[in-house]
């Protein structure tokens, strides 16, 4: 009976250092695999990142095309626009300036 | 219970417990993996999201001073337009007046009286002094008329008399009260200035009228 209580206490001890060396064994996978992940997660956060800056620097450079559209197409229209008035003045130059001639001498 | 079942129960036990072992650490691990990860994504998006944001911001910047600079230069270029307008009108008017000067035209010399006796009512009658350019000192002007009104309208004896030097002007002229008291500046330019913005405005209504 002693031995065959012996022979399960072996297999006891031997079960529990086992185990024992399979925790520490295993608190080291676990730790590098958390340190993988990490890595896998920075990498995730530099392409994040990454692709961000890459379609802020578009919708920038979109608004300065967009800009300076805007500046071509607003100064054409600035110049027709003073044609415009231009050609306007040149009718109406003899009546306003019999006008103004009015104006000084009525007073 | 024979000895080699009961080792064999100890030993598929520890088994047991090592797959379980092994279960629980890999859920642990995977876990924390799990949150830490979370955790830097989450970060990294919120990160991407304020760098896309500050893009959109400054390209609204950027539109926005574009049409700024566009509605200040067309601001700009017709108020020059129109200001450049207005004194080649003015310019052109003052020819005018100084050709119908030239001409002793009814029109200029009614101006002159009318004028004449307006500014001597301003200055309250008296003893004045009528300063004129050298073309129109020439024009004969009804003075004792004039001061025979004023002296009416101001109830203060009045005597208009030319000043024997002639002034720089396009026309019109300055009357002076004899003891350097006080003068009225009706030459046109000085009329012009003083009336600047209305004939601006004047102008401008003519082009909008019609």
């Amino acid at each position: 009976m002693d031995e065959v209580l012996t022979k399960i206490l072996e297999v006891e001890q031997q079960g529990d250092d086992q185990l024992k060396k399979a925790a520490r064994e295993l608190q080291v996978i676990k730790r590098r695999y958390i340190v993988e992940a990490f890595e896998e997660a920075k990498r995730k956060r530099e392409q994040l990142i990454k692709e961000a800056r890459r379609r802020a620097e578009e919708i920038v450079q979109k608004a300065r095309e967009e800009a300076r559209r805007i500046q071509e197409e607003g100064l054409k229209q600035v110049e027709v626009e003073v044609q415009q008035l231009r050609k306007r003045f040149e009718e109406i130059r003899d009546e306003a300036i019999m006008l103004i001639v009015k104006e000084l001498l009525s007073i | 219970m024979s000895e080699d079942r009961i080792l064999e129960y100890v030993k598929k036990w520890y088994e047991n417990q090592r797959a379980k072992q092994e279960e629980d650490a890999k859920r642990a691990a995977e876990n924390e993996a799990r949150i830490r990860t979370q955790r830097i994504i989450a970060e990294a998006e919120q990160e991407a999201t304020h760098i896309i944001e500050e893009a959109q911001r400054e390209a609204k910047r950027l539109i926005r001073t574009a049409q700024a600079e566009v509605a200040k230069t067309r601001s700009y270029r017709l108020l020059e337009e129109k200001g450049a307008f207005c004194k080649q009108v003015i310019d052109a008017a003052l020819q005018h007046i100084a050709k119908l000067a030239e001409a002793r035209d009814r029109n200029y010399v009614h101006f002159l009286e009318r004028s004449i006796a307006q500014a001597a009512i301003e200055l309250g009658g008296g003893h004045l002094v009528l300063y004129l350019n050298e073309r129109d000192h020439g024009i004969h002007i009804e003075l004792s008329k004039i001061s025979e009104e004023v002296s009416k309208i101001t109830k203060t004896e009045t005597k208009i008399a030319k000043g024997r030097k002639t002034i720089d002007t396009v026309g019109g002229f300055v009357l002076k009260r004899a003891d350097g008291s006080g003068d009225a500046d009706y030459r046109l330019e000085s009329l012009v200035e003083a009336r600047r913005e209305e004939i601006y405005r004047k102008i401008l209504e003519l082009t909008r009228r019609k």
